[in-house]
């Protein structure tokens, strides 16, 4: 049981945090569920489809963001940016794309467009093939297809 | 490709499954809508299930200098490319549309792709156009609601009318923008109103038929005015009043000018706690620059890091006017830029206003004047007492205010450190100047003494 002021989440695999409600409310989709019906409040939210490891990823996150929103003068912009970039440096494909899941299901905006800035710059500049090659995308064009394709782009090669 | 090999895999691929291309279209729109147009509709060609992803973007950004580099063809394939673009897109998500043309371009085509952008409702607005002088900036620019940040870097005409608001707008960043009267000669005053505007910047911007310029903006944190001019209609330089409103909130305010053609009107003590003032000085107008410099600086009481051009100290000086400015009490840092010669005379009179002055910057692009420091008399406290740091960088190896160091060495008893930095200056003066700084009594035991 959480004392006053504070949450416990409960990830999909049955792992339980107990969070301070500041950090918790970062995302929209808790805030909205604690605001209609108090009893969330009081009890266990769970998570659905978020396991264990990533929601100690996301409260990690939220959890340096929500005191820096509190206090300006303790963590500076410098030190979020240089913690959000670390933070996205750290992970790996497959956390990626769960936080970006578990980011947008529970509407943590901040979080999620910095995962989306770090996917768009894997793309950005890149050749087709690289990029398939980084993202496991299979090539499922046939020959005269891609010619096609590529003869109504002619900026992009 | 080593290098793509090396992020491979430190991205630990996983079991080598696609899981890009199944994340929900919504996460996928926001990744898509941080790359540019081009990488974005590139996007495309990775499969079938890519075919048509990219279209959902909501932010637009242009860059002819990302295609191909023939010129002629060049051009077209561009044009074609952002029509295309829209085309497939459509207007009603746009959230965002970016510019930037390194060629010129059919003026008509340009201000319909603008005017498009604006009235579907977008926040933020950005165009880079510099050979866009032929542009006339259509009119639904002036007062668009949705407009949040507004960023121009072009050389085109704007027609105002005398009262514009923007409601929305945040940041406004315009530079070499041509601003014509549209009332003259009815009425020479343009009133602009933005209720939340936090940023304001205008740089190189041409105002024509203009005497009175109201910018009415509570919410502005950031004022930059710099290097304006304001003409009359026979393209003759004119004066021009600048009225800044309800601006209680201004903490950093910076202007830059040639001809000092304003004259800055502010109707609260703003707490301004950084300021840039720049002026390239004119010989001959020492006292209008002095005495609207000082006016200027009587509005900012509360600084604690101030950037000056020297000639600003020297038309303070030669106006007579440094005695008449306010105590600078919080000022902690002080960075001095020179396009003329500076003299000791007229920094060491301003400094008396400068009592607990921590850091002095001084950037030399002229030599120092070589006046007689020991008729000076006493020095300023702040230099006897407080001064920590000073730096001083010279482009010009003649004149470099060898006199001002030792004035400064013997007697800032609480210096800790003078950096000297000199470019295109033979490495036989770093020497020299060593050697000659070395025999300086130094009032500070504990100062050290940096050449680079």
């Amino acid at each position: 049981m959480a004392s006053k002021g504070n949450l416990t989440l409960k990830s999909c695999n049955g792992k339980e945090f107990i969070v301070e409600e500041k950090v918790a409310v970062m995302s929209t989709t808790i805030k909205n569920m604690v605001d209609v019906d108090d009893s969330f409040a009081q009890g266990v939210i769970p998570i659905i489809g978020v396991d264990g490891k990533i929601l100690a990823k996301l409260i990690e996150y939220c959890k340096e963001h929500a005191e820096a929103d509190e206090d300006e003068e303790v963590k500076s912009e410098e030190y979020l940016k240089k913690f959000d970039e670390k933070f996205v440096d750290e992970l790996n494909l497959n956390d990626l794309y769960d936080l970006l899941k578990a980011s947008n299901y529970l509407e943590i905006t901040k979080l999620l467009n910095l995962l989306c800035q770090k996917v768009a710059s894997m793309i950005k500049g890149k050749k087709p093939e690289e990029i398939r090659r980084i993202f496991n995308i299979k090539n499922d064009f046939t020959p005269e297809e891609e010619e096609e394709i590529n003869r109504q782009n002619p900026w992009a090669f | 490709m080593e290098a793509i090999n090396q992020a491979l895999s430190n991205l630990n691929l996983g079991n080598g499954e696609d899981r890009i291309s199944h994340l929900p279209e919504s996460v996928l729109t926001h990744i898509l809508s941080h790359l540019t147009t081009k990488d974005a509709m590139l996007t495309s060609i990775l499969s079938r299930n890519w075919r048509m992803k990219w279209i959902c973007i909501y932010n637009l950004h242009f860059d002819d200098g990302m295609l191909y580099a023939n010129e002629v063809t060049n051009k077209q394939i561009f044009i074609n490319f952002v029509e295309k673009v829209f085309h497939f897109c459509g207007t009603s998500r746009l959230q965002s549309f970016s510019l930037t043309c390194s060629q010129k371009y059919d003026p008509f085509l340009i201000s319909e792709w603008i005017s498009t952008a604006l009235t579907c409702g977008i926040q933020r607005f950005c165009l880079i156009y510099r050979n866009g002088d032929d542009l006339v900036l259509p009119n639904c620019f002036l007062g668009c609601e949705t407009l949040e940040e507004a960023k121009l870097i072009i050389p085109c005409i704007l027609k105002v009318s005398p009262v514009t608001s923007f409601k929305n707008l945040k940041i406004l960043y315009v530079t070499k923008v041509r601003v014509e009267n549209a009332s003259y000669p009815q009425c020479s005053e343009l009133t602009f109103t933005f209720p939340v505007l936090e940023e304001f910047s205008m740089i190189s911007i041409t105002w024509r038929n203009v005497k009175v310029i109201i910018l009415e903006a509570p919410r502005l944190s950031s004022c930059r005015i710099a290097w304006c001019q304001y003409k009359n209609m026979n393209d003759q330089l004119d004066n021009c009043e600048i009225k800044i409103l309800k601006a209680c909130g201004l903490t950093n305010f910076n202007w830059a000018s040639n001809y000092f053609l304003e004259n800055f009107v502010m109707d609260m003590v703003p707490s301004v706690s950084k300021a840039g003032l720049d002026h390239i000085y004119g010989i001959d107008d020492f006292w209008k620059v002095g005495i609207g410099a000082a006016k200027i600086m009587k509005q900012l009481s509360t600084v604690r890091h101030m950037e000056l051009s020297i000639d600003i100290v020297e038309a303070m000086e030669l106006a007579g006017v440094t005695e008449s400015l306010p105590l600078f009490s919080q000022i902690k840092y002080l960075k001095l830029e020179s396009r003329s010669s500076g003299s000791t005379k007229a920094l060491m009179s301003f400094l008396r206003k400068i009592p607990n002055l921590r850091y002095l910057k001084i950037y030399s692009y002229f030599p120092w004047k070589n006046d007689d420091y020991e008729m000076l008399g006493t020095l300023p406290p702040c230099i006897m007492i407080c001064l920590e740091k000073v730096y001083f960088t010279y482009h010009f190896g003649n004149s470099i205010g060898f006199h001002l160091m030792k004035l400064l060495l013997q007697n800032a008893h609480a210096l800790e450190l003078m950096s000297i930095c000199a470019l295109e200056i033979p490495s036989s003066w770093k020497t020299e100047i060593k050697l000659m700084l070395r025999i300086v009594p130094r009032a500070s035991k504990n100062a050290v003494i940096e050449v680079e």
